[in-house]
């Protein structure tokens, strides 16, 4: 039964410090288990010592300044980045079942990614280049797709996306069955399940500046990412050249996106189940929401990483975790949300 | 004032109204009336410029509406809806907020002082308490007044109306047209508003456009149209029909054959 406080607590808005106060919390409990679990044992006194410039042995020091901790912060500002971008799209898609490789940024770097093996031999840098380059190249096309039709409505974005991902996972195919089953076939596999077994503190400051970049336009741009929450023709009555803003704001969510994909691999469900538990939290959809869902996809990627390095001898694909977190949440969504109740 | 000049309208190329010309003038409320497919909203929606004409001009203030950028139009013209879009919760406050966008800088967002602009306007409306609530809890009349209210931030000389009735049960579609009418004669603007239901056309607007076949049938004011004027004019576009007049008040009603089961 519902209290009267309930009901007012649900009719009005406060400004959600509350939550940030407790993820943030969350978020730093998190990182310390994070940053002290895995198979080479560091403990929290030795961090302590590292970050102090205690003398430490090298072999400590090296995998934690070099391994351990760029893996964990890469895991954070992932799930910040997905799950930021998810919610951008839920808004300007008008869709909460968005997510932020829509519009094909990841079957782009999936196929990038693919590409490197059978060509590059794989390497890591050719492996992270030609995933961002087809990530960006993916939802660039979508976008001329989507110039070159007379309809330039919400539902042509998407279908571009379709388009082009369908594209994408035909050469994706092409190229799996004339590779070699053993060594490329399962690189390629591997790729697509995603990891952060292989980030190192290089890797990490490679994608800092496209991440940041993407952030800050993401930032700039935040009251006009609220407005395309309505429909086009309000928004335009409103005095937003709609097209070209929302062209401005996949541009630069597929920065993000696409700096995290090239290096990580595909994950799964971040993007979209963040933004639902942000809105349920602060029961409205506004910018304080959207670093709400990004601070939920920190704390939640962290977890599910920390959780693929623990659980078994060898280290778990980070999409099988965030799929087995993010499906029964989907499904628990689907049953128990009304109408419009997003 | 808004001036239409010989304006054509439609879909990809296929014109829907032909050859339109009239003046919305400043402190009326002109309405634009005509039975559905009549092709009142596009008209409407291509007088804002939300579809591109495929001949004529659109004038405000002796500037061609098709020559300015989305942000310079907004700044003269505002357009309303049938139903707000909005699918999440927004407060109110922000839904209303929204009407500052195009006295924004780019990339600007809303300052303190817009907000306290926002919470005055909402004032007016006697809608303060709803200030942080969430606009999906509103009913559909309160929904309809908080985009009157974002409208009136937007500030424009020349507003226009999309049926903004077609969702209100009887009390709420007056109280709405009541506040339209209201606003536009205090406020010194031009207002253009579709609408249905003809009674409504002749009880709130100071000027009736009938639109019918794609064409501006008839125009006139209402205060000064005579009942046998008012009643030939209606009878050929809704049929046999009835006109009263009572206390200043236009009524019309629809006559029935007598053989009607």
């Amino acid at each position: 039964m519902t209290t009267k406080k309930d009901d007012e607590q649900k009719l009005f808005f406060k400004n959600p410090i509350k939550q940030y106060i407790i993820l943030i919390t969350l978020g730093v409990v998190v990182f310390i288990i994070s940053i002290s679990s895995g198979k080479f044992p560091i403990t929290l006194t030795d961090i302590l010592r590292i970050l102090t410039g205690q003398p430490m042995d090298s072999l400590t020091r090296l995998v934690f300044l070099n391994l351990r901790l760029p893996r964990v912060l890469m895991t954070l500002l992932s799930g910040i980045g997905l799950s930021l971008a998810g919610s951008v799209y839920q808004t300007i898609f008008k869709n909460p079942l968005a997510t932020p490789d829509l519009i094909g940024v990841a079957s782009g770097a999936n196929l990038g990614a693919a590409i490197a093996i059978i060509f590059f031999a794989g390497n890591t840098l050719s492996l992270t280049l030609s995933a961002f380059i087809g990530g960006f190249i993916a939802v660039m096309m979508a976008l001329s797709l989507t110039q070159l039709s007379r309809d330039k409505s919400m539902t042509h974005f998407i279908l571009a996306g379709i388009v082009i991902s369908s594209l994408t996972q035909g050469v994706i195919m092409l190229l799996k069955y004339f590779a070699d089953p053993e060594h490329q076939l399962a690189a390629m596999e591997f790729w697509a399940m995603g990891s952060f077994a292989h980030i190192t503190q290089a890797k990490l400051f490679s994608m800092l500046p496209f991440f940041l970049i993407g952030i800050m336009f993401l930032f700039l741009l935040r009251w006009p990412i609220r407005l395309l929450s309505l429909s086009d023709e309000e928004a335009q009555s409103l005095g937003i050249p709609v097209v070209w803003v929302r062209y401005a704001i996949i541009f630069s969510a597929t920065l993000v996106v696409a700096s995290i994909v090239s290096l990580t691999g595909l994950i799964a469900f971040i993007g979209l189940i963040a933004p639902h538990i942000s809105r349920m939290l602060t029961r409205k959809n506004d910018t304080h929401t959207f670093i709400i869902s990004g601070l939920i996809g920190g704390v939640l990627l962290m977890s599910a990483d920390t959780l693929a390095r623990t659980l078994t001898v060898s280290e778990l694909p980070i999409s099988i975790l965030t799929t087995f977190i993010g499906a029964p949440y989907l499904a628990y969504l689907m049953i128990s949300l009304k109408p419009n109740d997003y | 004032m808004i001036e239409l000049k010989n304006l054509t309208a439609g879909y990809k190329g296929q014109a829907i109204v032909t050859n339109i010309s009239f003046i919305a003038y400043p402190n009326e409320l002109t309405g634009l009336l005509g039975v559905n497919g009549a092709g009142k909203t596009t008209l409407l929606k291509t007088m804002s410029g939300l579809i591109p004409p495929i001949h004529g001009k659109c004038f405000i203030s002796g500037k061609n509406i098709y020559h300015m950028s989305e942000k310079q139009r907004s700044q003269c013209l505002s357009f309303m809806p049938q139903r707000s879009s909005i699918i999440y919760d927004i407060p109110v406050i922000d839904v209303v907020l929204m009407g500052i966008t195009p006295h924004l800088r780019f990339l600007e967002t809303p300052s303190k002082k817009h907000r306290l602009l926002a919470l005055h306007v909402l004032a007016q409306f006697n809608l303060s308490a709803f200030a942080h609530r969430s606009f999906l809890t509103l009913s559909e009349g309160q929904k309809q007044l908080v985009v009157i209210a974002r409208n009136l931030l937007q500030n424009a000389s020349v507003m226009l109306f999309d049926e903004p009735d077609s969702a209100l049960d009887f009390k709420n579609r007056h109280w709405i047209l009541n506040h339209i009418r209201e606003l536009i004669v205090k406020s010194n603007r031009s207002g253009l508003i579709t609408l249905h239901n003809p009674n409504d056309a002749l009880n709130y607007c100071h000027r009736i456009i009938i639109l019918n076949e794609g064409k501006i049938f008839h125009s006139f004011q209402p205060h000064i149209i005579s009942v046998e004027e008012l009643k030939e004019t209606f009878t050929a576009i809704y049929g046999k029909i009835t006109v009263i007049k009572h206390q200043g008040q236009w009524m019309i009603g629809r006559l029935f054959d007598e053989s009607r089961v």
